[in-house]
């Protein structure tokens, strides 16, 4: 019984290299709680565990709303930036013929910029936006809300954007040409929401079909900007308490939890309280974990699940 | 100048006969790369009606335009067929997707076409590669695919009627019903293109499913029923082929056939033919 059990945890390590690092994790807990000489870091030890959410108070949860709501946000502007700019680069980059060669230098042009954009520490993008929609504000042209918006906004775009555009770019740019000569040989037949009328038609029409053939790539991309999403606010918060306050101005200077959670565990490590920091993370890892499986839930719903039908059949 | 396969004169004619025995054996030898003799255009090696299995050809050297095929539109037929067969490794593929390229761009390419004059122009042709490999994306829907009634979907896919079609996936179809599916839907967007002429060019599309004759079959639905829709404009359909070439195996009629030695040297760079169906 002990062999196959053996064995059977041999498979599994194999199969998936992260059993290693659980049961690592076991065998420590179960050191910490068993031993007699390890009082000493037993307490420390639980700070770590999920157990820690419950030492958060109210206003780590209101903080905790906040950043939800500004991470959802951004993952939209994401999504709609991300694939608005990938469509229209990738459909310039499929211009061929010299007199086109304008159109394609657009494309990786607008490809260049984006990857500079995203290669660029985020504090530094935060913080030269901010500069530059606070100045929009005094000035008048911008309203108060407008420069929180912006910020939102550009946490979306800069991060998880760029994984949308490179999805859609990169199955243009890098696509087999198998790839390539099917979507070009196809019928294109109109649909309701592309009108043949359209003057791109026929190239957001192949554009359409590259993402499709590489939909792994970009249903990946998705639930990968929504991480980079959550990553993004919590750094805008660490680095501009201020973001909330542009939405709802009476709390100004109010509580810190309006700063967000990001600038909640700023304050957190001054007045050092780990049991809380790790409450926090786990309760974001939480977070992501469901969103990230919703995500994936309605890509297989969408497209994933006719690929795995016959693979289901097979086996 | 006409050549005969017994007629010895020249360091060509020496190449020309060799080549001859070659393919009538359809045994690939690698030769070491002769220099490229000069002849004159419109030099002519006649191929024995029992190496090339229907008809006549002729290949046609001409050194100075470095040309490889010549589809010629000509004698009414509205459809013309190129099949290529080798065995498995003999550069099919390699030369279909060569020949796509060149097509699709006219960029310099080891391989040449020569078109009539208004066809010069590549937006005059329309060209279709449906590859050996080809994505199946299975979430596409079918009727995304295909016009609202389709005369070839209907001929090469006819356990799957127009109304049950439409509601159908491509991951509901079997690898060689998708195949067909792809083959029709090339087809419409070649018959909805406004040019003088049109290119397919199918990789092994319709084999390793169904019967010997399999591919007969389909390629006369489809030469049927291009032929019906279009009376002037021009079906080029280039097929590759690894299946047995004969009265048992393909039977395609007026279908040029390029064997196994002639593709290699095409892509060897060794020499370069047009091929005209006379």
């Amino acid at each position: 019984m002990m062999t196959s059990f053996f064995a059977f945890i041999k498979e599994r390590r194999q199969k998936n290299p992260y059993l290693d690092v659980v049961l690592w994790g076991i065998t420590l807990a179960v050191g910490c709680v068993v031993g007699k000489y390890t009082d000493f870091i037993k307490d420390w030890y639980f700070n770590f565990l999920p157990t820690s959410i419950m030492a958060l108070d109210a206003n780590w949860w209101r903080a905790f709303a906040f950043t939800v709501s500004a991470s959802l946000l951004a993952w939209f502007f994401a999504l709609f930036f991300g694939y608005i700019i990938g469509l229209i680069s990738a459909v310039a980059r499929l211009s061929t013929g010299p007199e086109l060669k304008i159109h394609q230098l657009i494309g990786t042009s607008i490809h260049s910029l984006y990857r500079i954009l995203y290669l660029i520490p985020f504090v530094l993008t935060a913080t030269i936006t901010y500069n530059l929609a606070y100045s929009g504000e005094q000035s008048g042209y911008l309203p108060r809300w407008g420069t929180g918006l912006i910020m939102i906004a550009v946490a979306g775009i800069a991060l998880g954007g760029y994984r949308v555009f490179m999805a859609l770019y990169g199955a243009v740019a890098d696509a087999k040409l198998d790839s390539i000569a099917l979507s070009r040989s196809l019928f294109c037949g109109a649909t309701l929401f592309l009108p043949r009328r359209l003057p791109f038609y026929q190239k957001l029409r192949l554009v359409l079909r590259l993402r499709d053939c590489e939909i792994t790539l970009f249903s990946r991309s998705l639930d990968e900007a929504f991480h980079l999403s959550i990553v993004a606010i919590m750094i805008l918060e660490a680095v501009l308490s201020v973001i909330y306050e542009k939405f709802f101005p009476s709390t100004r200077g109010a509580q810190d939890y309006v700063g967000g959670v990001g600038h909640m565990i700023v304050i957190a490590q001054q007045s050092l309280n780990p049991r809380q920091i790790f409450g926090i993370l786990w309760l974001i890892l939480i977070f992501d974990g469901i969103v990230a499986a919703l995500i994936r839930w309605i890509t297989v719903r969408v497209w994933h699940r006719h690929y795995q039908r016959r693979d289901k059949e097979v086996a | 100048m006409r050549l005969k396969p017994n007629t010895e004169s020249t360091n060509w004619t020496s190449l020309a006969r060799g080549k001859l025995v070659l393919l009538s054996k359809r045994v690939f030898i690698s030769h070491p790369k002769p220099p490229l003799p000069h002849i004159s255009s419109g030099y002519q090696v006649t191929l024995r009606k029992s190496t090339i299995d229907f008809g006549q050809f002729h290949i046609e050297y001409i050194p100075e335009n470095d040309a490889v095929f010549l589809w010629s539109p000509t004698k009414g037929n509205v459809v013309h067929i190129t099949v290529v067969k080798a065995d498995t490794g003999g550069g099919k593929s390699s030369l279909l997707l060569q020949i796509y390229r060149y097509l699709r761009s006219r960029s310099s390419s080891p391989v040449n076409i020569h078109f009539d004059p208004d066809m010069n122009e590549p937006k005059n042709i329309a060209v279709a590669f449906l590859a050996q490999k080809a994505p199946t994306i299975a979430h596409w829907k079918v009727r995304s695919l295909l016009p609202d009634s389709s005369a070839f979907a209907d001929a090469l896919l006819p356990q799957h009627p127009v109304l049950s079609r439409n509601k159908m996936r491509v991951g509901e179809l079997s690898g060689g019903e998708c195949a067909r599916l792809y083959a029709s839907s090339a087809l419409e967007q070649l018959s909805a293109s406004p040019t003088h002429a049109a290119f397919l060019l199918l990789d092994e599309t319709f084999e390793g499913i169904g019967e010997e004759d399999h591919v007969s079959q389909c390629v006369n639905k489809i030469k049927a029923l291009w032929t019906e829709r279009h009376a002037h404009k021009h079906l080029h359909m280039m097929i590759v082929s690894h299946k047995q070439v004969g009265e048992r195996g393909l039977a395609i009629p007026d279908s040029l056939l390029l064997s196994l030695n002639v593709i290699s040297r095409v892509r060897d760079h060794e020499i370069q033919v047009s091929v005209q169906n006379t």
